[in-house]
């Protein structure tokens, strides 16, 4: 999603960029180039790989066996196996590609970077969208952890996508600040701004949640806090979108509260049916344990959503009208999602103010800091 | 002598479709999951009665005509029967005439196969009228002995059966309350004046229904001669047998090529070669003999899983708040007069939606699975509180025009 972004903001800055996307492909396909995609004057290449974006250890496992023997065949044995057959692969297409910067984003493709830098000896930036540290609440998974700390150091330059992340990256990773430059993500605010759509509870308040459903997204917090308002406030509603290997605990929890009516698991959703979810909200609950960034909440706020989002969010710098909170603290989570639902006023006064603030979080503007950072290095 | 009844319970649930978000508030045909086969109401019953229900129904009939004292007994859910009239009118029919031989019995419960009982003693008293009430429109019979869903028991059970008017009732002869206590006699509950209790010999009822076809069971393979062997052993021991198994036993569970319609059609004439074995219904075995001995169930017992107990559809949190969601909106759904919008909160009461929340791993959740047609008992929950969800706006939509009205007054 970010780099989606980034790579249009850039296209449209005049910057020509070859995109290597690990992909599903039929067993026979190395490489494919992608023709139909949304990035104009960008080329989009896939790679042959079970890897996805935010995928953990398990997921990828259970990717891997099931299904045909090829795949087991094919693909690497484990997800940190794939990362370093990928890095292979995408190195060998880069030899193709006449290039003067690698970007590399994630840790899962920062072996990629590594490797094509050795190869052309031109200059890598990595990006940091979200560290092991994040997705881990500090019990890392040191494989990933090591790759990512030779990633961020043989990096000749790191985004970070928050001031919060560059500090995570200093303090746990050991980069000097010099070499890290925040990059703030944008939001594209024409897709979730309001329509009109049904109103599945015409008599219930919406509490909304959007996000996978992992420990780094703190949605336990937000179950917690749902038993808490709903002796306030019985009618309403907690929405819970996304899926994550927290979903079967959460509806278990959800049952063993006695709220399970109240809150609806509604799965992963995008388009036009998370945009709905958006539009039918009353307030957006972002109570992330650790989290770079946080473009949900911007999204909300482009739905005219007043927001509720974890201190312990990068998101949390760009915005002052919102209502911040430590992940922890389900009282205070619980007091301000009913302060937002009793006094409407305030409401309206968070998502106008919020929205001017939010206009100003463009990928144009992430996309001229990102060219800023090519030209230190060519 | 040794009395033998056989007593087949049928049922098929309605089941919930997938039900999602956006469904709620737009869709109101929670049950007619077309797409998926495994929750096409009319696909698996058509299914079943084509393996089970009519070829089985043929077999009963044949032996019902050929010899003179063979009787069985049988409880219908009226979900079943509903579907039966809108899917497969055939089944009816067959029905029709196994009853026209005047040797079968049948047996009141609940109209949906319902866990009404623990929650509500009116909308249980309900739905056991209704149940009445269709049997005897449909085969002209009225009933005198009661089962509740899966075989639910305890000393409560029994009073209110008796409260009801029944003179019999049916439970499992769990062995934590039986002690030394045989299955083969009629009992008095605790606690009751006149209604009798016969309890199913699961040994012997369960050798047919769950290990006929099992290859790695030491008696394998069963032939009716070995199995009226160990019915005739009774005598001298006990008075009935109580042989009681789900009807799909026959065909669905236990396939044809297991050899389970052949062990049927033999195993009566392998009885009757024992001059003292006889056939009776239900409730002519209560009527034959005096109670022996009084039984005290005060916990609830069913004939489900290794447990018999209620941990099949209310052990976890997610079935625990699904059923008390349910039973929360009972008094607005009964109130609002809409008979389509009970219906639909009657159909939700039948057990089996719990039980696909089940989320036991060990041993029957094998079993557990198999029966199920949901991905996961997650899924199964997601799909039925969100149908709640509807059903709940369904209940303000009524409250709302009169309020309206009220006002106008005003």
């Amino acid at each position: 999603m970010a780099c989606y972004g980034l790579a249009r903001g850039l296209a449209a800055a005049g910057v020509k960029i070859g995109f290597a996307l690990p992909r599903r492909l039929g067993v026979e396909i190395p490489f494919l180039q992608l023709l139909e995609h949304e990035l104009q004057d960008v080329e989009v290449t896939a790679i042959n790989s079970l890897m996805a974006s935010y995928m953990g250890v398990a997921e990828y496992n259970a990717l891997r066996v099931t299904g045909r023997a090829e795949r087991m065949r094919i693909y690497g044995n484990s997800l940190l196996d794939e990362a370093m057959r990928y890095g292979e692969m995408a190195a060998e297409w880069s030899r193709s590609q006449p290039h003067d910067i690698i970007h590399a984003h994630d840790w899962m493709t920062f072996p990629a970077g590594m490797r094509a830098k050795e190869v052309s000896g031109k200059p890598l930036v990595t990006h940091v969208h979200a560290t092991e540290y994040d997705r881990t609440g500090g019990s890392v998974n040191s494989d990933i952890a090591d790759i990512e700390y030779e990633g961020l150091n043989k990096a000749d330059r790191v985004i970070a996508v928050s001031e919060y992340t560059k500090n995570i990256v200093r303090q746990y990773y050991g980069i000097a600040a010099e070499k890290i430059h925040v990059v703030h993500n944008g939001v594209n605010f024409d897709e979730f701004s309001p329509m009109q759509i049904r109103q599945i509870f015409p008599n219930d308040k919406i509490v909304l949640y959007v996000g996978r459903l992992t420990l780094q997204k703190g949605v336990d917090y937000f179950v917690r806090a749902a038993e808490k308002v709903l002796a306030a406030e019985p009618k309403t509603i907690f929405l819970v979108v996304g899926s994550g290997d927290m979903e079967r605990r959460l509806i278990m929890e959800a049952a063993f509260r006695g709220i399970g009516h109240r809150i609806i698991f509604a799965g992963f959703l995008t388009g036009e049916k998370l945009r709905m979810c958006y539009q039918m909200a009353d307030v957006f609950v972002m109570p992330s344990v650790s989290e770079p960034y946080g473009l949900v909440a911007l999204e909300a706020i482009a739905a005219g959503v007043p927001v509720i989002i974890s201190k312990q969010s990068g998101v949390a710098e760009t915005l002052s009208s919102v209502l911040k909170v430590d992940f922890w603290d389900i009282d205070r989570i619980a007091q301000m999602i009913i302060e937002v639902l009793e006094y409407p006023n305030l409401a309206a006064e968070m998502v106008a103010a919020a929205k001017l603030e939010a206009a100003q979080m463009t990928w144009e503007s992430a996309a001229y800091k990102t060219l800023a950072v090519y030209r230190q290095l060519i | 002598m040794a009395a033998i009844v056989f007593y087949f319970h049928v049922h098929q649930p309605y089941r919930i479709k997938p039900y999602g978000l956006f469904s709620i508030g737009e869709d109101r045909s929670y049950f007619d999951g077309h797409n998926i086969d495994r929750l096409n109401n009319r696909k698996i019953l058509q299914k079943v009665a084509g393996k089970c229900y009519l070829p089985v129904n043929g077999i009963l009939l044949e032996l019902l005509k050929k010899i003179d004292d063979f009787k069985v007994s049988f409880s219908i859910s009226g979900v079943v029967l509903d579907q039966f009239s809108e899917f497969a009118p055939e089944v009816l029919d067959s029905f029709r005439a196994l009853a026209a031989t005047g040797k079968v019995e049948f047996l009141s419960e609940t109209y949906y196969h319902s866990l009404a009982f623990l929650y509500s003693r009116d909308e249980f008293a309900r739905q056991v009228e209704k149940h009445r009430k269709k049997i005897k429109e449909l085969f002209g019979y009225e009933t005198k002995a009661f089962r509740n869903t899966e075989l639910i028991y305890n000393n409560e059970v029994a009073a209110e059966a008796e409260r009801l008017g029944f003179d019999t009732i049916l439970a499992e002869g769990v062995e934590r309350y039986l002690g030394w206590k045989s299955p083969n006699f009629v009992y008095r509950p605790k606690g009751t004046k006149k209604i009798k209790l016969l309890l199913k010999n699961y040994k012997l009822s369960d050798d047919i229904a769950f290990r006929f076809s099992e290859r790695s069971w030491s008696e394998w393979p069963l032939t009716s001669e070995k199995y009226a062997q160990w019915i005739n052993a009774i005598n001298g021991n006990g008075y009935l047998v109580n042989l009681f198994m789900d009807y799909e036993t026959f065909g669905e569970h236990q396939w044809e090529d297991t050899g389970i319609f052949d062990f049927m059609r033999a195993l009566p004439f392998e009885l009757k070669k024992h001059p003292d074995n006889t056939f009776m219904t239900v409730s002519e075995a209560a009527e034959s003999f005096p109670p022996q001995d009084e039984i005290d169930m005060p916990d609830l017992t069913s004939w489900a899983d290794l447990e018999r107990d209620l941990s099949a559809w209310l052990s976890n949190a997610m079935q625990q708040n699904a059923a008390y969601s349910l039973f929360d909106l009972e008094k607005k759904v009964i109130n609002s007069g809409d008979d389509g919008l009970i219906e639909d909160w009657r159909r939700l009461t039948t057990s089996d939606h719990f039980y696909y929340m089940c989320t036991k791993w060990f041993a029957d959740g094998d079993v557990h699975k198999y029966f199920s047609p949901n991905e996961s008992p997650y899924e199964a929950y997601v799909h039925y509180m969100n149908v709640l969800h509807d059903m709940r706006q369904r209940v303000y939509d009524i409250k709302e025009p009169n309020l309206t009205r009220s006002t106008a007054h005003e």
